[in-house]
């Protein structure tokens, strides 16, 4: 039953996953064009290029830990199509369902995990630095907040009825988390240290062109390794949290 | 696998909606029946449905599923039992096929051999995507997939809606097929009450949430009459054997649910039989005094 599962979840999600994958690639190659240009037009010092490259390394994990992370394709389609309901009348318990989701969701974190590695490694070739974790780390760390993030939001689009609630709930979850992301970034710089140097940095990339400036940059957002663990770990208990919380959800009936 | 005189028990359902009360709804379906369930859009077919299945919650009432509870043995009778809905639930993307590959793996009693059988009888391509196919082959997979893992009891809400009358028969011959053994069961909602008569062996009426007539189908016909005759004849008929009266230009036509009572009564005017439609009619009607 959970293949059965794991395969309609997959089939369903495909077609998005692969429009992320091709504006992945439209990106790294656009990515790839300016450091070939950099190097071979001789336009910056080794370490403008080390500090590019590892920039482009963390745009990667991000942009696919975010892509990943926070599809919804299936909780979309199963409620424009009316299978999230049909799916009542089967024989599927909440735990089945949830159980299949949240496996798929482990395994497309795990391959693109494998994608963000796989790409990293050419930019630090090209970069002439040595192979870091730290956009796995960075990686990591972001899906685990979407993780987050995306527990909420299903729990408030499950209470969806039908496709016209459901567009307005995406509508409010998704006004709410760009406040709270806004009010965390202001909290962030003008409350901590370290948010406070990260904008100093920002300012002096903007108005010097300094691969000191950028190296400083990119050494405050590198995530060290002991905090990449953690957040490996976290991940799964996240997950783990994410499956109970979807199940609760799924056990939910029509009132 | 339990026994049970009865495919569905109903006993008592409510259920309130703003604007809106399922008011204590109870019917039986026999084991190895038809039963059509009509009533106009709105009078609460699709919510007896959906409470049915477990799909929406109750206020209050008993369900009993092929004699098992319908909340405490829910995945056992969910394994043994089929859902046609009006529109297709399916995600578009897939194809025939994949939705082979999915049940297999939902229901532990299917036969793809047997899907493939009525594939090929509905003329369904295997690898086209379903978002390719028109209304009714969209119809005939719902029910190729309903059909193919030996459910005993088939819930269909409008299945037939929107499909040309060449498609409709098509399907209604099959369901008859498939409950000729004696041990399947189907409860069939519908506003296309030619189809019904062709089919049901018993009818529930539902009007505003309410239970009006449920029995034999035949009982109903041979039971309820038309009366035709002038508007000043109408004081000649006792009100008590009135359902409701529809008057035009030409006269009035008087429902009457006691046919033979009502042939000796009235010998003087016509009396016709009727059809389920009429009956629907007169009955939403009734708390009018005449109606066109």
């Amino acid at each position: 039953m959970t293949k059965a599962l794991i395969f309609r979840e997959l089939k369903i999600s495909t077609k998005s996953y692969l429009a992320s994958l091709l504006l992945i690639v439209a990106m790294s190659a656009m990515m790839f064009l300016a450091l070939y240009v950099m190097i071979s037009k001789d336009l910056g010092s080794g370490e403008t290029v080390r500090g590019f490259s590892l920039i482009m390394a963390y745009t990667f994990a991000i942009i696919i830990g975010g892509t990943i992370a926070s599809d919804d394709t299936v909780l979309k389609s199963d409620m424009a199509c009316g299978w999230h309901r049909y799916s009542l009348a089967l024989p599927l318990t909440a735990h089945d369902k949830a159980k299949a989701k949240y496996i798929t969701k482990a395994i497309v974190i795990a391959v693109c995990g494998v994608l963000v590695t796989l790409i990293c490694i050419p930019v630090f070739i090209i970069g002439k630095t040595s192979y870091s974790l730290a956009p796995i780390y960075l990686y990591i760390c972001f899906v685990d907040f979407l993780l987050v993030y995306d527990i909420i939001r299903q729990s408030v689009l499950m209470r969806a009825t039908d496709l016209k609630s459901l567009k307005k709930l995406g509508i409010i979850v998704g006004a709410v988390l760009v406040v709270i992301v806004i009010a965390l970034e202001y909290a962030f710089t003008s409350v901590s240290e370290l948010g406070r140097k990260i904008e100093k940095v920002m300012t002096e990339v903007e108005t010097a062109d300094s691969p000191t400036v950028l190296n400083k940059y990119t050494s405050y957002i590198t995530i060290p390794a002991h905090v990449g663990v953690i957040a490996l770990v976290l991940m799964f208990v996240i997950l783990f949290a994410s499956y109970l919380i979807t199940r609760k959800n799924y056990e939910r009936r029509e009132d | 696998m339990n026994s049970y005189e009865n495919a569905i028990e109903i006993s008592g359902i409510t259920k309130k909606y703003d604007g809106f009360t399922l008011d204590n709804v109870s019917f039986n379906v026999l084991k190895g029946s038809i039963m059509g369930f009509i009533g106009q859009n709105g009078a609460g077919k699709s919510t007896t449905i959906r409470s049915l299945l477990g799909i929406t919650k109750i206020n209050s009432g008993e369900i009993k599923l092929l004699g098992l509870d319908h909340l405490k043995d829910e995945t056992q009778i969910k394994k043994r039992i089929a859902v046609v809905f009006d529109e297709l639930p399916f995600h578009d993307i897939f194809t025939a096929k994949d939705m082979s590959k999915i049940f297999s793996g939902i229901y532990p009693q299917w036969n793809d051999a047997q899907y493939k059988k009525y594939l090929e009888r509905f003329e369904l391509p295997l690898k086209k995507k379903i978002g390719d196919f028109s209304k009714g082959m969209k119809m005939k997979l719902q029910i190729a997939c309903a059909l193919s893992h030996g459910a005993e009891l088939i819930i269909m809400d409008e299945p037939t809606s929107g499909l040309d009358p060449v498609v409709r028969d098509e399907i209604l011959r099959i369901f008859m097929e498939y409950l000729e053994d004696g041990e399947r069961s189907i409860l069939m909602s519908s506003h296309i009450t030619s189809d019904l008569e062709k089919i049901a062996d018993c009818v529930t009426f539902i009007d505003h949430g309410r239970i009006l007539l449920s029995g034999y189908k035949d009982e109903l016909l041979e039971t309820h009459g038309v009366l035709k005759c002038s508007k000043e004849q109408l004081s000649e008929i006792d009100p008590s054997d009135v359902v409701s009266t529809r008057v035009n230009s030409f006269g009035a036509e008087v429902m009457v649910s006691d046919r033979a009572s009502a042939s000796y009564k009235y010998s003087g005017m016509l009396l016709e039989p009727t059809t389920l439609e009429e009956i629907m009619l007169f009955y939403v009607n009734r708390d009018k005094k005449e109606w066109a």
